[in-house]
């Protein structure tokens, strides 16, 4: 289907404290035909430890794409998509957000803070599914990412 | 199929100085049986007046979406994207980049300066409906948009 070279191994990290959520994403992108290497982090902390190669994530892999959910414990997801959109190293790297809030809000900050989207969680598994197969065909398949 | 539920009629600027590109966006929305209000303009300088609503574009309406090709006469695509990104009231409208470049470099410096995607101009016409078909599922059909 598509017309570009297809990216095997994508590095996404998941930024997310709810294991329901993330268990969800995982198998949602497990039902996709392709490797992806998925990394989770569970806090706002965490997420910019790992973006910064400190600690246990030394050896972390730059992401290719970042899906981070708003509702963190400690720093928040508004706080970590700052950072990322503000460090020159970084920015580049393109910030799904993926949150169970519809506040206009919250939507409007996040594209001030210059995310790359923003999907209000889905209910289902199913649609988890659909919204997966969305994902993979835009920014897997059609746009080209950043290296 | 749809996550979200089904926007009303949304608007997309396409800037691109090229006739037969914009024409291939519009007839390959028709032929996903799709149709938001696909507004054109052919330069940079154009697209700025657009979307500050200046001279003959006073009454224009605000773009859910722009595609924006990079290479223009005039003030470049590049260059149009920094100037929205760093306009408080234009910056949360996503930009993707549709260009002919595959320039590391002006990949890089597009999602630096917060593109919000960037694509390489299709071939041909099968291809660019299956393109159009990407952007529309993700951008009008997954995301939720700024107000």
């Amino acid at each position: 289907m598509s017309m570009f070279l297809t990216r095997d191994r994508l590095n996404i990290l998941i930024i997310e404290d709810n294991e329901g959520d993330i268990r969800l994403i995982e198998e949602a992108f497990q039902e996709l035909d392709r490797t992806l290497s998925l990394n989770v982090v569970v806090n706002g902390e965490d997420a910019i430890s790992y973006l910064k190669k400190e600690g246990q994530w030394s050896a972390a892999l730059r992401p290719d794409i970042i899906l981070l959910d708003l509702n963190l414990p400690g720093i928040g997801g508004g706080e970590v998509l700052s950072y990322i959109k503000k460090d020159k190293n970084l920015r580049a790297i393109p910030v799904i957000i993926l949150s169970n809030s519809s506040r206009n809000e919250d939507i409007a900050a996040s594209y001030q803070a210059c995310a790359s989207c923003y999907i209000v969680k889905p209910l289902t598994f199913q649609d988890y599914i659909n919204m997966m197969k969305v994902i993979e065909q835009f920014w897997f398949n059609t746009v080209i990412l950043p290296n | 199929m749809s996550i979200s539920s089904e926007k009303g009629s949304s608007t997309i600027l396409i800037v691109d100085d090229n006739p037969a590109d914009v024409r291939l966006i519009k007839e390959a929305f028709f032929e996903i049986g799709k149709s938001p209000e696909l507004m054109a303009v052919h330069s940079g300088n154009d697209a700025m007046a657009f979307l500050r609503r200046t001279g003959k574009w006073a009454n224009a309406t605000r773009p859910d979406l722009i595609i924006l090709d990079i290479g223009l006469p005039g003030v470049q695509g590049g260059d149009v994207l920094s100037m929205i990104k760093s306009d408080s009231s234009l910056l949360t409208i996503p930009v993707i980049m549709f260009t002919n470049s595959s320039n590391t470099d002006d990949i890089i410096t597009s999602y630096s300066n917060h593109a919000n995607g960037y694509i390489v101009k299709p071939i041909s016409f099968e291809d660019y409906i299956v393109t159009i078909r990407a952007i529309e599922a993700f951008w009008l059909q997954t995301v939720t948009l700024p107000n």
